[in-house]
């Protein structure tokens, strides 16, 4: 049977054809590169750890500077608030805090207006400093507004000073100078700067004689050199540098070692799992196209299935209705095909509702205790006028003793209708259709016997899967859906019993299916044959 | 009397079908298999064949496709439950002339039947009338197509859809004036011209998915470019 593709079925192809071998190649090729690039990282451990600590030391020495700044920010505009009279003189009265030990107003012309603190033991030592650095702070490249750092080392000892040039309110420009105090920012300030990087890391600052401003001398041991980072203090205390290193470089280095034998592995079992996740879906896949390939052979099945005898009873009333026939005889004749037709639709249409509530997980049974051999007489009363059409003879062979079997007697009798009618499509050849029904170790079981050609023995199991369709049922365009046996199963299981094929029959061409059902009372001993005197043949 | 030739597996359907067309007058004959109907149209001969799909043997296309070897002007009506699109367009691409999908009305059937042995009575050309196409040379009255010295078969509603185009080459053709002069029935749809017109781009044109003889007119019909 040609089989009709669907938009779906072309997608799936097409995932499997190019998606899933691209996918897999992305997987193997995201492993080669892994491993490349694990092999990278892993050789300087040290960038790691400049990595990891350099945004702590480049925040820690922003934050530090900002707050050097600020002190002298503060005096430089309380100065500004003073000179803001025209006719003001400056008197260097203002207590700049403990940050600040000393301070300068000068005119535009350099010349010193006045300074801070202006006690006489202070002033003399002052006037000389600032004498000093006067000629070496670069006046003219400050903009008015901006400030400027000038940082020196002298006799181990560091000397910032901040200065700014402004301008009063009627245009006469000054500049301001500020000694800043290195034994509040130098020590106190820098220390609390300090303290936060310390959790991690060991820290030291120096200056750029090699002399050490702060912290514990680092960078001595080679090994320590290697995971060294250092960072310059470049705005304001700008002959410092920040030197950070590991707490402990052995267990950094440990840990390091460990990332550097634990990454292949993540990458093998992270590629593995990938892999290994693309099979599954692609096992899911084939299921579901296979399913989907059944249920769509199942529907082009069922509308043929539903379709003859639509149209035979449509033909045959059409033919009486027209008057299109030979005579009353034939009229009858018509009548006897309308009716037949009409069970078998009704038949097939019983089938699918029961399989599509089965489909539905919602297929109950009304259970009842019943007389099996009474039911089995009017399931077979159905189907004796087709068996004789196909020139099959029916022969049987029923225990009469049987003990009541509990079940639903509508759902057994579909049992009994599907096994007679696949024995009528499949083994038309075959002459004879048994059926019997006797004992069988706690119950009772029902047999159906064809003599056609049999069933392979590699098809036996998937039979009794729904939609499937035996070889030689779809080679020989033998009308069905696929769903007949699939429905003997699940009704004999609902029953708490089973179904069985044997095929071929000790060693006679043909098929046997047989239906255990469960009969609880009263117990039953075994008997394969049934007994002479209560069968009925 | 016209002779039928049956080739149908469920007996119902062949008995049924037998009775109605003897009723009508029809000479009938009926296969079961495939092959059987192959034989018998060769050594009976029939001026009709009402081809079932599914067929225990032999698959229907298939049967087709033989019969059309040896019988290229003889009807085909395939008679199927299948009624998907591309079933119709197969049966059609293997030589049958018509397509009729179960259940089905007897009488339309009937009525079917009688149309194409009227339109094939009324069709034949009197003469070796001979129609180019481009590179294409058309014999109706042989059914055949040559074109780059390879001859084709055509069947017989190709060969009253190519002198329809042709008589108005130039100008467009509607599906429904297609569907009244060819056919004659309502029973047909305008799916039906357009199948046929697929089947007979792939024999005419160099690229049938890009057509420069029979030109689709969108929402009207076709045209034929000589």
């Amino acid at each position: 049977m040609r089989r009709i593709g669907t938009g779906s079925g072309a997608s799936i192809s097409l995932i499997v054809a190019f998606v899933f071998p691209a996918m897999i190649g992305a997987a193997l090729a995201l492993a080669y590169y892994g491993f490349q690039y694990a092999d990278t990282v892993s050789r300087p451990i040290e960038a790691l750890f400049r990595e990891y600590s350099r945004e702590e030391a480049e925040k820690m020495v922003s934050e530090f500077e900002t707050r050097v700044d600020q002190p002298a920010l503060a005096l430089f505009e309380k100065v500004a608030a003073e000179r803001k009279e025209p006719t003001a003189t400056p008197a260097c009265e203002i207590n700049p805090g403990p940050a600040i030990d000393s301070y300068q107003v000068l005119n535009a012309d350099k010349k010193e207006e006045c300074h801070w603190p202006s006690g006489n033991a202070a002033s003399k030592h002052l006037r000389a400093f600032w004498n000093d650095y006067r000629g070496k702070l670069e006046w003219d490249l400050v903009r008015i507004g901006s400030w400027h750092h000038f940082h020196e080392l002298e006799d181990g000892h560091s000397v910032l000073v901040v200065y700014t040039a402004r301008k009063t309110e009627d245009d006469r420009g000054y500049f301001v100078a500020a000694r800043m105090n290195m034994e509040v920012i130098g020590k106190k300030w820098l220390d609390e700067s300090l303290v936060k990087l310390r959790k991690n890391l060991r820290v030291a600052v120096i200056d750029d004689d090699g002399n050490l401003v702060a912290g514990a001398p680092l960078g001595r041991a080679d090994r320590e050199e290697r995971f060294l980072l250092e960072d310059r203090f470049g705005k304001a205390l700008y002959r410092w540098r920040l030197q950070v290193a590991p707490q402990n470089v052995d267990a950094f280095q440990a840990q390091a070692e460990r990332q550097k034998k634990l990454r292949p592995l993540l990458i093998v079992l992270s590629t593995v799992i990938m892999v290994v996740g693309l099979g599954i879906v692609w096992l899911v896949m084939a299921a579901e196209r296979r399913t989907s390939r059944l249920k769509s052979d199942f529907i082009a099945n069922v509308s043929h299935e539903l379709k003859t005898p639509l149209s035979l009873i449509r033909m045959f009333g059409e033919l009486v209705a027209t008057g299109r026939h030979k005579g009353e005889e034939a009229a009858k004749e018509y009548g006897g095909i309308i009716t037949r037709e009409s069970e078998r639709l009704s038949h097939l249409i019983d089938n699918v509702l029961d399989f599509a509530r089965l489909e539905r997980g919602k297929a109950s049974y009304d259970f009842a205790e019943g007389d099996m051999a009474d039911l089995l007489e009017r399931a077979l009363d159905v189907c004796r006028y087709r068996l004789d059409k196909e020139k099959l003879k029916l022969r049987t062979q029923i225990d009469l003793q049987l003990p009541p079997v509990r079940m639903d007697e509508n759902a057994i009798t579909l049992v009994i209708l599907n096994l007679v009618d696949n024995a009528m499509k499949y083994a038309v050849d075959g002459k004879f259709v048994d059926v019997s029904l006797g004992r069988s170790p706690g119950g009772v079981v029902l047999s159906v016997r064809d003599h056609g050609p049999g069933i392979a023995a590699d098809e036996q199991a998937r039979i009794f899967e729904r939609f499937y369709r035996a070889r030689a049922a779809r080679d020989r365009n033998v009308r069905g859906s696929g769903i007949g046996l699939a429905l003997v199963q699940y009704i004999a299981e609902a029953h708490g019993g089973r179904v069985t094929v044997e095929s071929p029959v000790a060693g006679e061409p043909g098929a046997l299916f047989r239906v255990h059902l469960p009969a609880p009372v009263p117990e039953i001993a075994e008997t394969p044959a049934p007994q002479a005197a209560g069968v009925k043949s | 009397m016209k002779r039928v030739l049956i080739i149908e597996d469920e007996p119902d359907i062949a008995r049924g079908l037998r009775d109605a067309l003897e009723f009508e007058q029809f000479e009938v004959t009926t296969a079961g298999q495939g092959r059987e109907g192959i034989r018998l149209l060769r050594e009976r001969g029939a001026d009709l064949v009402i081809l079932d799909l599914m067929l225990p043997d032999v698959n229907g296309f298939h049967v087709c496709e033989e019969i059309r070897k040896s019988h290229a002007v003889i009807p085909i009506i395939m008679l199927t439950a299948r009624s998907q699109e591309p079933d119709k367009i197969r049966g059609l691409e293997a030589g049958a002339d018509d397509y009729v999908t179960k259940p089905f009305s007897v009488g339309e059937l009937v009525a079917r039947i009688n149309a194409i042995f009227r339109r094939l009575h009324r069709a034949m050309p009197a003469t070796d009338e001979v129609i180019k196409i481009g590179d294409v040379t058309i014999y109706p009255r042989r059914h055949e197509l040559v074109r780059n010295k390879k001859t084709m078969t055509l069947s017989f509603y190709e060969v009253e859809l190519v002198r329809l185009l042709h008589e108005r080459a130039g100008e467009p053709v509607t599906r429904d004036e297609i569907l009244e002069k060819i056919w004659g029935s309502a029973h047909t749809t305008s799916r039906s011209v357009d199948n046929f017109v697929v089947k007979l781009r792939k024999k005419i044109e160099d690229n049938a998915s890009k057509p420069r003889h029979i030109v689709t007119i969108y929402g009207t019909g076709y045209k034929l470019v000589v």
